[in-house]
């Protein structure tokens, strides 16, 4: 599904530069689940911008589906986002001036899909995550673990073949962290691709594979490595 | 129903209140100056092309000393008119000036009209002296008017005559002309004829009526032009109505014109002695006033002498006062232009720090699709938004304050147009700067705006 090409990302500092990522080559195939992993500052969240093609590489070539999208218009780059992907932050990034439902409903506006529609699919998926009584509520209005559940609902909206979660327990306790790993992992039983950064091993366990980042670099002898040999 | 990012900066707005409603204020402060500033210009613009262009303003007008100088000095006075009289001959003046399209004398009027009240008394006794008591020339005086006494009885058989009209008002105002006033005002008429060179030769008296005294005469029973040939009623003696005027703009629709004469029937000497005469000089272009007033000048002094006549030019003041408004209309809409520039500056300020408050959000939005086009259109929506309630508030306060600042100016009603399009453009503006500290998002990734605080 995913295919990356000697990826590196250098961030310019003004005089020195800081490789977050070098010379990464490495196949994620539809349906897997994978767990990125590594210390702090090892390049995991910039690996994620990259796949979601939230940031540009400074090398290196990206296939979606064997097409070569390195270099896409931001317009084709922005549908791409919308309706392929989905997106899992640590910090939930809900907006507080939208109600629960109305968050979910976002992506799919810029799917062009019609009011009544969104409103339908945002009540359904918002059922799914145990939150059908809180459809009006603001964001400040729910827990931590609800605004999570808001969130994955939202990165469900529009059907996503991947979704791409950071950390997406970081700021939970364990239990409504948990709640949040079955439902990965519900999605991912029903066919959709996910990729989770993690700091928790345990949680990197219930993962199909591993990445291991140190330094930008991958881990030679990381599973997934041994496996394709890009 | 609005799509959900567009009520993410709706609600935003709305959320702040003091902030936006600060913005407000201070867009519709500069919308509405600037919208007052372009009316007021525009419309002194406007109005004094209008006025140069009335006839009025190409003319000379040709009075004698002794009417300038009289109120203030009416024993000098009489010495000076004996000696300068003008009288439709001199209008020949005119051959002379090959800049003078039309030549034509112009004198208020008076008409004492004898009504069914009013016929069998005598004429009112607080006639106004000999001299004249207005600027635009002499009127009839008393002597003229000793005419005609009517008993009841007579007035009845009037009353009964179908071919004699009897007012129900009791003086009519107007001028006595030659015939080139008409051509040089372009007045046609609408029935009948106008006054012409054989009226003014002729013994018989006749008046031209505007339209509108033509239907208040003519009065509900009567279509106006059944007037034609009829015979008005009034202490100076029947004035047959030979003509009725088409409307014209410039306020002789209420008037009626009667042909001027130089002796006026049997009162021989009576003008010589206590009417001023006004000569009028219409140039085809304006641009010849001043040699035609030169020209004029020395033709006078020939015929009667140094200082006798005062050659005034209408135009010249009329201009003196339009560069006066024009001037201050420029430094008003400069000083407006101004604030409202600062008031921009301003704007863009504060919707810059809107915008950096905004930053990381437009990073989760593009993650969750938006393209950086549809990012633009949101901003344009915020910035859309201010100016066009700034823009609405700042034109309903335009309104009253250009129609103050020209009252002021002495500039009738001026129109909405110039607010309604100093209002848009001011709106654009307005939108335009708004815009402005969106720009940055058309430059970074979605990554680098989400990592933002806030
Ligand atoms: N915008 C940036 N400008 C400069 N350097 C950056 C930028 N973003 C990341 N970096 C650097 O790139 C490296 C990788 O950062 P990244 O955020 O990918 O790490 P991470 O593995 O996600 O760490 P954490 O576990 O703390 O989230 C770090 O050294 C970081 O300082
Ligand atoms: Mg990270």
């Amino acid at each position: 599904m995913i295919r990356l090409e000697n990826i590196s990302k250098q961030y310019d500092l003004g005089g020195t530069t800081v490789d977050a990522l070098k010379d990464v080559s490495l196949e994620i195939n539809r349906g897997d689940y994978a767990a990125i992993m590594g210390p702090s500052g090892s390049g995991k969240s910039t690996m994620m911008h990259i796949l979601g093609i939230l940031d540009s590489a400074t090398g290196g070539k990206y296939f979606l589906e064997d097409y070569d999208i390195t270099a896409l218009p931001d317009k084709e780059q922005a549908r791409i986002r919308n309706k392929h992907f989905g997106f899992i932050f640590q910090s939930f990034n809900l907006f507080p001036e939208l109600s629960a439902i109305e968050n979910v409903m976002l992506p799919m506006s810029y799917a062009g899909i019609p009011y009544k529609t969104r409103k339908d699919k945002a009540v359904d998926l918002l059922q799914e995550v145990g939150l059908g009584h809180r459809m009006t509520h603001l964001p400040t209005m729910l827990s931590g673990g609800e605004q999570q559940r808001v969130a994955i609902a939202r990165s469900l909206s529009n059907d996503p073949d991947l979704i791409l979660a950071d950390e997406p327990t970081g700021n939970l306790p364990s239990d409504k962290g948990e709640e949040i790993m079955e439902i990965l992992e519900s999605l991912n039983k029903r066919g959709v691709t996910v990729v989770m950064v993690t700091h928790n091993p345990a949680q990197g366990r219930r993962a199909g594979y591993v990445i291991e980042l140190r330094d930008g670099m991958l881990i030679p002898g990381s599973p997934n490595l041994e496996a394709q040999n890009v | 129903m609005f799509k959900e990012p567009v009520k993410i900066i709706l609600r935003r707005f709305r959320d702040r209140t003091l902030e936006s409603g600060l913005l407000i204020i201070a867009v519709a402060l500069g919308i509405g100056a600037f919208a007052a500033g372009l009316s007021l210009i525009m419309n002194t613009m406007e109005f004094s092309n209008q006025i140069m262009s009335s006839p009025e303003y190409r003319e000379l007008v040709i009075s004698t000393r002794s009417e300038a100088s009289e109120m203030e000095n009416p024993v000098e006075e009489k010495l000076v008119q004996e000696n300068a009289v003008l009288t439709a001959a001199d209008l020949e003046a005119a051959n002379l000036a090959p800049g003078v399209e039309w030549a034509y004398v112009q004198n208020n009027s008076r008409l004492h009209l004898i009504t069914a009240d009013t016929g069998n008394m005598r004429p009112p006794e607080d006639m106004s002296p000999p001299g004249g008591d207005n600027a635009g020339g002499g009127e009839p005086r008393a002597d003229d008017r000793q005419g005609i006494q009517i008993s009841e009885e007579e007035l009845a058989e009037m009353e009964a005559d179908s071919s004699i009209i009897i007012a129900e008002f009791d003086e009519i105002s107007g001028y006595e002309v030659t015939s080139q006033f008409f051509n040089s005002w372009d007045i046609t008429a609408s029935s009948g004829s106008l006054i012409s060179e054989a009226d003014i030769t002729g013994t018989e008296n006749v008046i031209v009526l505007g339209s509108e005294l033509a239907a208040l005469l003519a009065g509900e029973s009567m279509e106006a032009d059944e007037l034609l040939g009829k015979k008005l009623l009034s202490r100076e003696g029947y004035q047959t109505i030979i003509g009725i005027m088409n409307p014209v703009s410039e306020g002789f629709d209420q008037e009626y014109f009667s042909p001027y004469k130089d002796e006026t029937g049997g009162f021989s000497g009576f003008r010589r002695r206590f009417m001023d005469t006004q000569l009028r000089f219409a140039v085809e272009d304006p641009e010849d006033l001043d040699s035609t007033a030169v020209l004029l000048s020395d033709w006078f002094e020939s015929q009667l002498g140094e200082d006798q006549v005062v050659i005034s030019n209408p135009r010249a003041e009329a201009e003196q006062l339009v560069s006066r408004n024009t001037g201050i209309s420029l430094l008003i809409l400069f000083l407006s232009a101004a604030g409202f520039f600062i008031a921009l500056v301003n704007v863009s300020n504060i919707m810059m720090s809107r915008v950096l408050r905004m930053k990381k959000n437009v990073g989760i939005l593009m993650a969750l699709g938006a393209s950086k086009n549809s990012i633009r259109k949101l901003f344009l929506t915020e910035a859309l938004v201010l100016a066009v309630s700034g823009g609405i508030a700042g034109a309903l306060l335009a309104i009253p304050l250009s129609g103050y600042m020209e009252t002021a100016a002495g500039i009738e009603a001026g129109s909405w147009l110039y607010i309604t399009i100093g209002a848009v453009l001011a709106g654009g503006l307005t939108t335009l700067f708004g815009l402005i500290p969106s720009r940055q998002f058309m430059k970074i990734d979605p990554a680098q705006a989400m990592r933002s605080a806030s």
